[in-house]
Formats: C-alpha cells, sequence, structure tokens
C-alpha cells in the first residue's frame, strides 16, 4: 500500500472519529471548563484581605506618530497584596483625569486561585489628537474594592492618590 | 461530487485551489465574537429567522434590540441583510447537526486541519508534487488537530448563529478568490488566473472581512459573478446565452442584500451591456429577463414579509427603538452601520417604482457633487487615511481606518492604466472602438471600471467613516483592482517568469516583517493606531514604488525581477496590516485554540 495515498484518509479519519468521540453522547470531554478556582459565585460575591503595596505617582501620555496623531494614556501598574479570598471580590484600578472629562479604568475579579501578589493595570486608553494639549494634567488614581459582607454589597475606596499625567509629543 | 461537477464551481484545480485557500487564511483570524455592533442585528434575525419568524422577538445576542441597521417592520423590529441570514440558515443546520454529535470546538478544529489538509494537497497536484503534498499535508494536519485540541475550550456561544453567518462569508470569500481566478484565466491563462486569485486569498482585506458578518465579502462577490458571468456570455459558444442569463441573477441577490447596491450593479451591467452587445435575439432576450426576475424574487418575498410591500426594502423602513439603534462602533455598544443611507425622503409611505429610482440617482448626484466640491474626500478614502476626525464618539483617538491604496498597495502598479490607455487610442479608430468593446476582455474591463466608478459615486458623500477599517463601503473595489493590475501585461510576465521570486519575498516578507512589527510593537509600545498608520506609510512608499515600476514598463523600459519583488512586498505588506488588525487591534476570542500561538 502507498502511504502517501493512505495518509489524506487515515488524517480524515482520525479528525472524524475524535470529533465523535468528542460529542455529548460519550463520556469523554475534550473541552473542560477551565474555571475551577471561580465556582459558581458570581463576580463581586465573596471576600478578601487586599493590601494595596504601591501606587504610580505619574502617568503619561504619549502622542501617536507617523499620521496617526492620536493620544494614548499610559499609567504604571498598581501593586495589590490579596490574602484570604472567599468568593470572587472584584478590584477596579482606575484613572479620573477632571480637565479631559474621563475616568478610565479596568476590574479586575480575583480568586482563591489569585492570592499573593498582583500588578493591575488601567488598559489602553485613546484620546482625539485636539483633546489633549502638551503640558500637565492633574489626576487621581485609585483602587476600589468591591465584595460582599453578609449578603450586603461593600465597596470600599482602598488607596487614593494624586498624580501628574504628562503629555508630551513624540 | 463527480468530477464534472466540482468543475462547474471550480473549473480546474488552481479554481479550487485559491478558494481553500481563501478559507483557510480567513479562518486563521476568526473570532467567536461580535466585532461590530450592528452584527448584532443580523445575528438576532438569523436567530428568529430559523425559529421560523421573520420579528426579531429576543436579544439572544446583545442586551437590546435597539441595535444600529435595526428597523420597524410590521409587527416589531426586524433586521436587513436578509441576503445573508438567508443563505446562512444552511451553514446554521450544519453547525447544529456538527454539534448534536460532536464538541463543536472538537469539530471545528478538525474541519479546520482538513482544510489545511486539502489546500496543501490540492497545491502539490497543481505543482506535480503530489506524493510530497500528501504526507507533508498529512503530517501538518494531524499536529494542527492534536494542538488544537490539547488547547481547546469550550465555546461560549449563547446561539450559533453568529458562526453560521461567519460560514457563509467564509465560502462566498473563497468562491469569490475562485470567480476572480476563472476570471483572469478566461482572459490571459491559467496561471495569471492563480496569482490574482491568491492575491486575493491572503494578500488583501479579504482575509479580514471573510469572518465578520457584514455584507461587504457578498457584495464584491455578486460584482465578481456578474463579470464573470458576461465575459463568458461574449465568448463563443453554446452556453453563451445561458452565460448571459446568469450574469443578470447576481443582480437581484446583491438587492436582497442591500437595495442601493443592487441598483449599482444593475447599472453598471446593463449600460456596458448595451454597449458591447453584439447581436440581440428574442431568445436571449426572454432568457436574461426571466432570470433577472427570478432573482428578484427573494428580495420581493422578504420585503412582503418584513415591510407587508413588495417595494419597500429593510433600509427604507424606520429604525427600531426611540434612539434609532445609536452609532456604530467596535465591540459592544451600539453603532450606526454607515450602510445606512440617507433614506429620508422614503419615510413617508411609497408606492411608485420610480421613487427608488429617483433616490439612487439622488445618491449619484451627491457623489457627484462630493468629489467636485470636496476633493480631499477622495483623497482620505483612496490615497492617505491619518487621523480623520469624524463626529462620533464610536471613533474615540484611532486612526485605524485605513485608506484604499495603504490596504492594497499592489493597485499603486494601475497608475499605468491611462498611459496604456493612451497609447492604445492612438492606434484605434473611432469606427473600432464598438467592435473593440465587444470582445470578452473589453467587456469585464468596461464592467469593472462602470461598476467602480457607481459604487465610488455611491459611497463617497459618507467616506472617509469610523469603523471602516479598509473602506469596506467600497471593499468591492478591491477584488476589481486586482483583476485590473492582472489585465496590466507587464504585471503577468512578471508573474509568468518570476513566480518563484514574487512567492518568496512575498513569503519572506510576511515571516520577517510580521516578527518585526511584533518586536517593534512590544518594545516600543505602539498602539494599533501606531502601527497601522506606520504600515499605511509603508504601503503608500511600495504602491508609489509599483507605481514608477509600471509606468516604466508600459513605456518601454521593462525590469521584470524587480517588479516580481515590488509585488511580493506589497502582498506581504497587506497581509501584515490585515494581522495588525487581528492580533493587535482586534486581539481576542480567536476560535481556533492555537491562535495565536
Amino acid at each position: 500500500m502507498d502511504i502517501a495515498r493512505a495518509a489524506p484518509t487515515a488524517v480524515v479519519a482520525i479528525v472524524v472519529l475524535t470529533a465523535l468521540v468528542s460529542g455529548p453522547a460519550t463520556p469523554l470531554d475534550f473541552t473542560p471548563d477551565a474555571t475551577p478556582c471561580d465556582g459558581d459565585v458570581r463576580a463581586q460575591v465573596g471576600n478578601a484581605t487586599v493590601e494595596v503595596r504601591s501606587l504610580p505617582d505619574r502617568a503619561t501620555l504619549t502622542q501617536a506618530g507617523y499620521g496617526a496623531r492620536v493620544w494614548t494614556l499610559s499609567v504604571p501598574q498598581a501593586i495589590v497584596n490579596v490574602s484570604d479570598v472567599d468568593g470572587r471580590p472584584a478590584l477596579s484600578y482606575r484613572i479620573f483625569i477632571p480637565d479631559l472629562g474621563r475616568q478610565v479604568g479596568s476590574r479586575t475579579v480575583v480568586s482563591r486561585c489569585t492570592t499573593g501578589r498582583l500588578s493591575l493595570a488601567v488598559g489602553e486608553s485613546t484620546f482625539d489628537p485636539d483633546e489633549v494639549t502638551p503640558g500637565e494634567y492633574n489626576a487621581t488614581v485609585s483602587v476600589v474594592y468591591r465584595g460582599t459582607d453578609g449578603g450586603q454589597q461593600v465597596e470600599r475606596t482602598l488607596a487614593e492618590r494624586s498624580i501628574t499625567v504628562v503629555a508630551e509629543e513624540s | 461530487m463527480t468530477r464534472t461537477r466540482w468543475r462547474v464551481v471550480f473549473g480546474d484545480r488552481r479554481g479550487l485551489f485559491v478558494c481553500l485557500l481563501a478559507a483557510l487564511a480567513a479562518t486563521v483570524g476568526w473570532r467567536t465574537t461580535v466585532t461590530i455592533t450592528d452584527n448584532y442585528t443580523v445575528v438576532n434575525g438569523l436567530v428568529a429567522l430559523s425559529e421560523g419568524h421573520v420579528v426579531v422577538r429576543e436579544a439572544v445576542f446583545g442586551s437590546s434590540l435597539q441595535t444600529p441597521g435595526m428597523v420597524s417592520g410590521q409587527g416589531g423590529p426586524v433586521a436587513r441583510n436578509y441576503a445573508h441570514i438567508v443563505l446562512s440558515l444552511p451553514a446554521l443546520w450544519l453547525l447544529q447537526a456538527i454539534a448534536a454529535v460532536a464538541d463543536l470546538t472538537v469539530a471545528l478544529v478538525g474541519v479546520w486541519s482538513l482544510l489545511l489538509l486539502a489546500t496543501v494537497v490540492v497545491a502539490g497536484d497543481i505543482l506535480d508534487r503530489a506524493r510530497l503534498a500528501r504526507l507533508a499535508g498529512s503530517g501538518v494536519a494531524v499536529v494542527a488537530f492534536v494542538v488544537g485540541v490539547t488547547l481547546a475550550t469550550p465555546l461560549d456561544q449563547p446561539h450559533l448563529a453568529l458562526l453560521a453567518m461567519q460560514t457563509t462569508a467564509v465560502a462566498v470569500a473563497g468562491l469569490s478568490a475562485t470567480l476572480l481566478c476563472r476570471l483572469v484565466a478566461l482572459l490571459h491563462g491559467e496561471r495569471a488566473g492563480l496569482a490574482a486569485g491568491v492575491a486575493l486569498a491572503i494578500a488583501s482585506p479579504g482575509v479580514l472581512w471573510a469572518t465578520i458578518p457584514k455584507r461587504h465579502v457578498l457584495t464584491a462577490a455578486f460584482a465578481l459573478a456578474t463579470c464573470y458571468w458576461l465575459a463568458r456570455s461574449r465568448t463563443t459558444g453554446q452556453s453563451a446565452r445561458r452565460f448571459h442569463a446568469l450574469a443578470y441573477v447576481p443582480v437581484g441577490l446583491t438587492a436582497w442584500l442591500n437595495a442601493a447596491e443592487g441598483l449599482v450593479l444593475l447599472a453598471a451591467l446593463v449600460a456596458v451591456d448595451l454597449l458591447t452587445l453584439p447581436r440581440l435575439d428574442v431568445r436571449r432576450l426572454a432568457l436574461v429577463a426571466g432570470a433577472f426576475i427570478c432573482s428578484l424574487l427573494p428580495l420581493v418575498v422578504t420585503n412582503l414579509l418584513v415591510a407587508g410591500d413588495p417595494l419597500t426594502t429593510p433600509r427604507m423602513l424606520p429604525p427600531y427603538g426611540p434612539d434609532g439603534g445609536g452609532d456604530i462602533r467596535f465591540g459592544g455598544g451600539s453603532t450606526g452601520d454607515g450602510g445606512s443611507l440617507p433614506f429620508a425622503p422614503l419615510l413617508t409611505p411609497v408606492a411608485e417604482v420610480l421613487t427608488p429610482l429617483r433616490v439612487f440617482t439622488g445618491f449619484l448626484t451627491d457623489g457627484l457633487r462630493a468629489v467636485v466640491t470636496a476633493p480631499e474626500k477622495l483623497y482620505h478614502t483612496f490615497l492617505r487615511s491619518g487621523y480623520v476626525a469624524t463626529q462620533n464618539t464610536g471613533s474615540t483617538g484611532l486612526a485605524i481606518n485605513l485608506a484604499f491604496l495603504e490596504a492594497l498597495p499592489i493597485a499603486g502598479a494601475l497608475v499605468a492604466l491611462p498611459v496604456l490607455a493612451v497609447r492604445r487610442a492612438r492606434t484605434l479608430e473611432l469606427a473600432g472602438i464598438r467592435a473593440s468593446l465587444a470582445t470578452t476582455a473589453r467587456t469585464a474591463d468596461a464592467f469593472a471600471l462602470g461598476y467602480a466608478i457607481l459604487i465610488t459615486l455611491v459611497y463617497i458623500p459618507r467616506l472617509p467613516l469610523h469603523a471602516m477599517l479598509t473602506v469596506r463601503y467600497v471593499y468591492p473595489l478591491f477584488p476589481l483592482a486586482l483583476y485590473a493590475v492582472a489585465r496590466l501585461p507587464a504585471a503577468r510576465v512578471a508573474v509568468h517568469e518570476q513566480a518563484t521570486l514574487l512567492a518568496f519575498t512575498y513569503a519572506g516578507g510576511v515571516a520577517i516583517g510580521g516578527q518585526l512589527t511584533v518586536l517593534v510593537v512590544v518594545f516600543a509600545e505602539y498602539g494599533a493606531s501606531e502601527t497601522l498608520q506606520a504600515y499605511a506609510l509603508l504601503a503608500l512608499g511600495l504602491a508609489a514604488l509599483l507605481a514608477g515600476w509600471s509606468v516604466a514598463a508600459a513605456l518601454g523600459r521593462h525590469a521584470t525581477r524587480t517588479g516580481a519583488v515590488l509585488f511580493g512586498l506589497a502582498g506581504a505588506c497587506a497581509s501584515n496590516v490585515i494581522g495588525v488588525f487581528l492580533f493587535q487591534f482586534f486581539a481576542e476570542s480567536f476560535l481556533l485554540p492555537f491562535v495565536p500561538l
């Protein structure tokens, strides 16, 4: 038998058989839910001890080159220490720039798999070319905790800091 | 399928190969998420239709039915682009059948691996390396499948409608490559056809749009089908009459998708047909008219079901909800498709046939006025994008909407067309023009040119615009531009004599350029806007070089090797731009578990 002739047929057979075996009628599951840490708890339900280790004192707005001209906000990460997690409480790391009228931030859900030192990022945020003028802007960064305590929603600002956002032309 | 039947669709192995290649390339970037907010409208429309009703009762995708493009039909909210929705029903049933017997992620990884195998095997047959291709193809397919299954995670989909609409668009993108390949092969032989098909399959924005459930890939496929069948109707042979009738079928289908685009196709087709028709007999006229009227049936039936009036298309209906669906943007939120043309005059009940035509001529005059009074629109749409301010919140701080040439630098070679036309015109007598137009090639040329002008005029008043990525409104211009490049004698010589050099330059450009892009993005912290605009400038540079090369060739100074290198680099640039869109700008929710690695 010529291997080259048989090989494609064999591949088709392997794929079809594997797909059928993976089907709902068989006990085999090739795509297990990869989220055993989260349990069945919704985000922002649960509690944890969170200690904010560091917040940045400076962020930057950089103008893109090559004719793109848009401004990208870049905020250094906040470092927190998470312990004693129960459920899935959430941490929000935000920056508010009053003069630009914009608050941006991101939410991180913690679970018992994410204890210890954790870096929080604001996420990418962009501004129109004319929204920003080069110079300095006052801003506030904060880390906000959201969880539950005895069934009640709890929201606490864990740390807050006034910082300077420097906008510089590239 | 019997031997002859697949040839009806694909022509030969080359037609099959470009179809497989296009589908393979497009599915690498397949994302299982809603890309642009008006996707919600059509996907929820398909969910409703699959349950047996036109009215969209539930927002299975998204949080509300007030999405861009959702309109108030008789009985409640209805979607639009029904050609895409109805044509996606078979794909939906197929996916549902697969999901009943297999884990869908595993099955789709398997389908992709088999697609890879088929592409390699067919390529081997074309290159006379059948044995090697079968062995190597089987090897890589098994590796892809095993890696994919190992990394697979469950699909998180509320309904299979989104995947179904993407499947249809991928299949149509594949067939578009086949159509372009066959059209060019008809005029200039298999090798030129193969090159044009491959360019559309892997080095054009088609790779990006094939997995985004929007109408553009279908619009282009219908235009290509008309062009191909019209050209076939001008060849001698018994079936010329049948192809003539076939050329009119995509008109009704396009109108079913988007009425304005259907009129564009009809206008270009009729004008060119009348101009180039050798002779008209009654049987031919009856056959053509019959085919055209039949092609309108799906549109009329849909209009009756949706609006209760055969001449009122979904886009003529008032928006659903108090806000009219809001604004078009990426990801979540809501956004008004720029595709919704200003139909304000039509909001009053209309029953005349002439009103849509008057609106259509209104579009064209608006287009002409825009071109004359605001030529910068043409500049930003076709040449250079940069940051273009729009009044829209969906565009905040982004410079990601590339101009036509920035997305397809290969089109830079078209600068030679006027030069060639002038040289040709000198040797042509006025009386010979009509006879010259009646040839297969000139008929296809005239159609491509007429269609390109009309579709540009219809959309230019609204361009440049946010949420376009690669000026998607005029998306059909991409395959038509590749057709036009294939019509350049110098380009064909480069493909014929330096195919290996071209292929290796392209592969090197993608492999090395892609890695350099990743390094620059990571270490220089470029945002998507900056990366894309840097690539846009590179694309314009390559387009300028190609323009110079092709003008020189048109004037008799040939440099075939240079041309092959430039075509390879321009193609690689276009592919890399698509890579930036997929892996830097969108960068999430990929269907294939091993993408991105």
